[in-house]
């Protein structure tokens, strides 16, 4: 009788073991950046501390990623990029961290010729800015968040002209972009734009949605390099620009992101470096930026070419699919129906 | 009266619904789509008009697919495929030129290795597979059939079917009936009609391109692409024109736009629908209407408002075929798969 109490309580000891595998396996604790590496051999979207530690990948897609937001409450990760392999142009995706073994969903599908630059809003809705082919100016989308599970998402134009970088005020009410002209707000429900700027890039608003940071550049004169900065403005007082002096670089200054407390924002730096002799790449310099002290610090040291797209973020993310693993042919038969109509 | 009032409403709200879901049924392209990857062209595709279910179909990777055609009574895919070449001088491997071989895939089970039927026998400019399973090869000179009972041996025999020396043909169809060939010619760019039975040839149309034409599933019409230019030869624009099936018949023009290029791929499996793709000049795509209009897309046989269809390819699709049936996806023994599994047939 003893031997079988000790027996069963074995097996009960290893059932909890085992449960416990699951769990420690299914989420990763502590992670702050997500991000896509530069080097080839580490492809996909990682998530790791803001020291480059505990780096694990997330998922994998066929993607050079060019922009990452996650929506407030981290829910969904949106990114923008061009596709790999049997994919290709630029276009914005959606990633489901509640649904992690479920591939990317392509938002876009190559209709809108070439995705710029794309923020999604704490409740969901996708705004992207759009140019033809690269090189005619189109305009800014906005996908509903009712759309983004869709086959197909709708999206509504909101604004026809030329535009560049994108972002959603926190209220979700309002957007800012660039251009050439320089920064503006946009109106969601009346499409109504205003001028911020009349100079100045890749807009970013603060956590609290008080504030914007951006990139001003001044362009090549007498000799020297063009000259690029990052900037703030308090939207109280949009006329006051803060400039941080040591951003000066003659180095191209490409992403800008806050952090979420709302003190720092993050920058990258990049320098084409030659690679075999005739090969061209890019090698990125992360910093994090105090805007009360303007002090920066730089981040991912550890990381062999740094990091060209980063996104901070609070969350831990689950690793395990939490959807069905198998799906049956019936099914798939049933999809292919109708032509695909009335799905 | 009152019964015979209840049963006239009755039947009235029968057929009114009827009609009306018949016509709700009919608003929108259906069956299903096998096509060439464009990106992966050596890939076979299956999907939905829409596209939103698009895999990969058939296991088999070629190299580079020119043309399929889906054998719609049997269990057949013609391939035809263009094989490079390499030869060993002194040890160094070099690619020569790619020669045009010719392949069936077994619709019926998805991971069969495709069966060739050419072995480098035939120098292939095109092909093509009846309904029934007969396959003609086009050589320079030459008309050649393979009979669809040839088609369980190993190297199945092609007899001469038609000399075609004084002719140069770059682009052969079956008619759907199984018992004439469409051929399009090179310089005259003039669509014939071949009586395999007889042989006796007769001129359809005038000014066709060569590569773009399809037959009607009833055999009745044929649609093609030709080219339209002004009164001093400049080109204009390339336009999608149905002509119905015999001698000095009146052809109508049912898509014409000014820069572009309107290349017919198929009719859809009711008749209703043409399948085409659509280009321009890419100096030309400055707007984002423009830029919709290329793809693929279909347009009602009698011509009207084009739908686009395959949404989740980005790239336009070369060679698509265009059937009703169901085509089987279950593989044998097995009713259940895995994602991981679909994913890694992808």
């Amino acid at each position: 009788m003893r031997h079988f109490f000790h027996y069963q309580l074995r097996i009960l000891c290893l059932c909890i073991i085992l449960l416990c595998c699951i769990f420690v396996d299914n989420t990763i604790t502590a992670e702050k950046i997500i991000y896509q590496p530069n080097r080839w051999h580490q492809k996909g979207i990682w998530i790791s501390n803001a020291d480059g530690h505990n780096a694990r990948r997330l998922f994998n897609p066929s993607l050079n990623v060019t922009k990452i937001s996650i929506q407030e409450g981290d829910r969904y990760i949106l990114c923008v990029g061009e596709g790999v392999g049997i994919e290709s142009g630029y276009d914005a995706y959606l990633f489901d961290t509640k649904n992690p073994n479920k591939d990317l969903k392509d938002l876009t599908y190559g209709h809108y010729s070439n995705v710029k630059d794309a923020a999604i809003s704490p409740n969901g809705d996708v705004i992207f800015s759009n140019m033809i082919n690269n090189r005619f100016p189109d305009g800014i989308y906005h996908i509903p968040n009712h759309e983004i599970h869709k086959t197909f998402p709708m999206a509504e134009k909101l604004y026809s002209g030329p535009a560049n970088y994108v972002d959603w005020a926190p209220n979700g009410k309002e957007a800012v972009f660039s251009n050439k002209e320089g920064i503006f707000l946009l109106d969601i429900s009346t499409k109504q734009i205003s001028q911020l700027l009349d100079h100045g890039y890749r807009p970013v608003f603060s956590p609290d949605g008080s504030k914007l940071v951006f990139i001003v550049l001044t362009p090549a004169r007498n000799n020297r390099k063009p000259i690029r900065e990052i900037g703030m403005i308090s939207l109280d007082a949009p006329g006051k620009i803060k400039m941080f002096d040591n951003t000066r670089t003659e180095l191209y200054c490409n992403y800008l992101t806050w952090t979420p407390d709302g003190k720092s924002i993050s920058y990258v730096f990049a320098e084409v470096e030659l690679f075999l002799i005739w090969i061209a790449r890019f090698e990125y310099t992360n910093f994090v930026l105090s805007i009360t002290n303007g002090r920066s610090k730089q981040i991912f040291q550890n990381i062999e070419g740094g990091v060209p797209a980063l996104e901070w973020t609070q969350k831990s993310y689950p690793v395990e699919p939490e959807s069905k693993l198998a799906t049956t042919w019936g099914q798939l038969k049933r999809d292919a129906k109708n032509g695909g109509y009335h799905e | 009266m009152n019964n015979k009032l209840r049963t006239f409403c009755l039947l009235s709200i029968i057929c009114i619904s009827l009609l009306y879901s018949s016509t709700v049924a009919n608003a929108v392209p259906t069956g299903e789509i096998i096509f060439v990857h464009p990106k992966a062209r050596g890939e076979i595709w299956f999907s939905n008009v829409v596209g939103s279910n698009a895999h990969k179909f058939f296991r088999h990777t070629f190299e580079k697919i020119n043309k399929i055609r889906i054998q719609e009574d049997g269990k057949y895919v013609l391939a035809v495929v263009s094989k490079p070449i390499s030869v060993d001088e002194n040890g160094i491997v070099r690619l020569v030129m790619a020669r045009t071989e010719l392949f069936l895939l077994d619709k019926e089970n998805l991971n069969k290795e495709a069966k060739e039927i050419s072995f480098g026998r035939f120098i292939i400019r095109d092909a093509d597979m009846s309904n029934s399973g007969d396959v003609i090869i086009l050589e320079p000179q030459k008309l050649l059939l393979i009979k669809h009972e040839q088609l369980v041996h190993r190297e199945p025999e092609a007899e001469l079917l038609l000399d075609l020396t004084g002719w140069n043909i770059l682009r052969v169809g079956w008619a759907p009936d199984g018992k004439h060939i469409a051929f399009t010619t090179a310089q005259s760019k003039e669509l014939f009609l071949l009586d395999v039975e007889t042989k006796d040839v007769v001129k359809i149309a005038d000014n066709v391109w060569f590569y773009n034409y399809a037959f009607s599933p009833d055999g009745k019409q044929i649609a093609y692409s030709t080219d339209i230019v002004d009164e001093h030869q400049v080109w204009l624009g390339r336009a999608i024109v149905v002509v119905p099936v015999h001698q000095n018949a009146d052809a109508e023009i049912i898509l014409y736009k000014e820069n572009f290029r309107y290349n017919v791929q198929s009719w859809s499996p009711d008749g209703k629908y043409i399948a085409y793709s659509s280009y321009i000049d890419p100096s030309l795509v400055q707007d984002i209407e423009v830029f919709r209009s290329t793809k693929n897309q279909v347009i009602p046989a009698t011509g009207g408002e084009s739908v686009p269809i395959l949404f989740t390819m980005k790239q336009i699709v070369d060679t698509l075929d265009w059937v009703e049936n169901t085509l089987p996806v279950e593989p044998d023994n097995s009713l259940v798969t895995t994602w991981a599994k679909l994913k890694e047939q992808e």
